[in-house]
């Protein structure tokens, strides 16, 4: 008995490991789910030249807002609107310097693929009972923000309440046109670029909503700012922006 | 919030109703019944107890998916839709918690000695007549302290609703799930509130069960 308690004790203390401030330390970053294919690819070319890994944490813009405000061990956030670092930033969590805003992009109706309609504007959206519109949770996510104010500037937002579902971000809102079981959804123009069986069905105005503007800023408290800052300027590359406009974002 | 409070306890209850029915049964078939296989049946039985609930509610997506054979009958022909529905968060909770019911029946049953339906038969009552004059009256306390077992666990259900009914305010919101959208969105102190109910609910649920538990304990030792 003693003995397996010996053992046990040890393999908790073999998973305390002291925290000793390597140079190579992965750089963690909180980024919109949007953005979640295209910084995996940046981050990979960002190793091969700089031998420095990056790990993400993806999810609505203003649910990681929070969690950094909780103190997450964050070291960039690359939100998809700009209030959510601006509300960092009044409370001096993040570097004031360091704020850019790196990317735009649009918001577009989608359907399954086997969808025949034709839309030329918001009013074709057709909705009976038991039909879903999902968008992304305007609480957690400024997709979902954008759409909201979308259709809300288009008068419709009342006509559709009873069908939206709103989803944990923008990419559970694709899944369930994806999986049949909601017939719209609306989600950025980026989203479609890597999904399958789907079909856009209208580009929605940027006038209908404020403009998506997709910014990134330094966490102050960021025990990697060396790093941290290298990754960051490599974004701002016109290789990075490259690679970013394949996914279908657009730079500034 | 109201909203929230209110579909969790009528989730909460309906799910213990529907749950009398299977239970009865499958208790029944568990404590009296002995055939090859009845292990695996038992653990298929048993399984949403300890399976991942997200993965039951997946499960319950790919059956009843408007994609799927049966979701799409259910819809096209009943115009009954469980996904993205408050039905779902009710179907997910009952899933979740009937075997808390079946195992709470299959003891009732087991406690019971078989000898007196056995006696009734002979008295000239018929299957039926001895099981709810004689078994059912008997096993009362086991169903009742089932009754609000599952009550109990359908107010935590969280994983397998979200994924099949969605967590859509005013729609499939519980609880839990108005609990996770303002924890996750940072608007700490409205979930209080949401707390407070949540702790009732599940204390009372739970103190109920084990209060006719231990009176069926006590009555079967006398």
């Amino acid at each position: 008995m003693r003995r397996i308690f010996i053992v046990v004790l040890g393999c908790f203390l073999f998973c305390i490991q002291p925290d000793i401030g390597q140079t190579n330390e992965p750089v963690m970053v909180f980024a919109a789910t949007s953005l979640s294919e295209v910084l995996k690819e940046l981050a990979w070319e960002f190793k091969k030249e700089y031998k420095v890994d990056v790990n993400f944490n993806f999810g609505g813009s203003s649910s990681l807002r929070v969690q950094i405000e909780k103190g997450a061990p964050c070291d960039i956030f690359f939100a998809a609107d700009k209030v959510s670092n601006e509300k960092l930033l009044a409370q001096k969590i993040i570097v004031e310097q360091s704020m850019v805003k790196l990317l735009k992009n649009r918001l577009v109706v989608v359907a399954d693929e086997k969808n025949e309609e034709v839309f030329s504007s918001l009013y074709d959206i057709r909705l009976k009972k038991g039909d879903h519109l999902a968008v992304a949770d305007p609480q957690t996510s400024p997709a979902g923000a954008y759409a909201i104010q979308a259709l809300h500037n288009a008068g419709l937002e009342n006509k559709y309440q009873p069908f939206i579902a709103p989803t944990l971000d923008v990419r559970a809102a694709l899944a369930l046109v994806q999986s049949g079981n909601a017939k719209y959804a609306i989600v950025y123009f980026s989203d479609t670029k890597s999904a399958s069986h789907l079909k856009m069905l209208y580009s929605i105005p940027g006038r209908l909503h404020e403009p998506i503007v997709y910014t990134l800023a330094l966490i102050a408290s960021s025990p990697r700012l060396i790093s941290a800052r290298e990754f960051l300027s490599f974004l701002q590359t016109e290789r990075s922006k490259m690679i970013f406009e394949k996914y279908g974002f657009q730079t500034f | 919030m109201w909203f929230s409070v209110g579909l969790s306890l009528a989730c909460g209850i309906l799910s213990a109703l529907l749950s009398v029915p299977w239970g009865i049964f499958w208790g029944w078939v568990l404590a009296r019944k002995h055939f090859p296989g009845k292990i695996i049946l038992q653990t298929v039985l048993y399984l949403p107890l300890v399976l991942p609930p997200v993965l039951t509610g997946y499960f319950l997506l790919l059956i009843l998916g408007r994609n799927s054979p049966i979701g799409k009958w259910l819809f096209e022909s009943l115009h009954l839709s469980f996904v993205l529905d408050w039905k779902g968060a009710w179907l997910a909770s009952v899933i979740v918690g009937s075997p808390f019911m079946i195992e709470a029946m299959r003891q009732a049953f087991l406690n019971i000695d078989e000898r007196f339906e056995i006696v009734a038969r002979g008295l000239g009552a018929d299957s039926w007549k001895a099981f709810f004059t004689i078994t059912m009256p008997l096993a009362r306390g086991g169903l009742i302290a089932g009754f609000f077992l599952v009550f109990s666990r359908s107010i935590g259900e969280f994983g397998a609703t979200i994924i099949l009914a969605g967590n859509i305010p005013l729609k499939t919101q519980t609880i839990p799930l108005a609990i996770f959208s303002k924890v996750y969105s940072g608007q700490e102190t409205a979930i209080w509130p949401l707390v407070v109910f949540a702790v009732i609910f599940s204390y009372a649920g739970l103190a109920l069960s084990q209060y006719y538990h231990n009176r069926e304990s006590k009555e079967l030792a006398k």
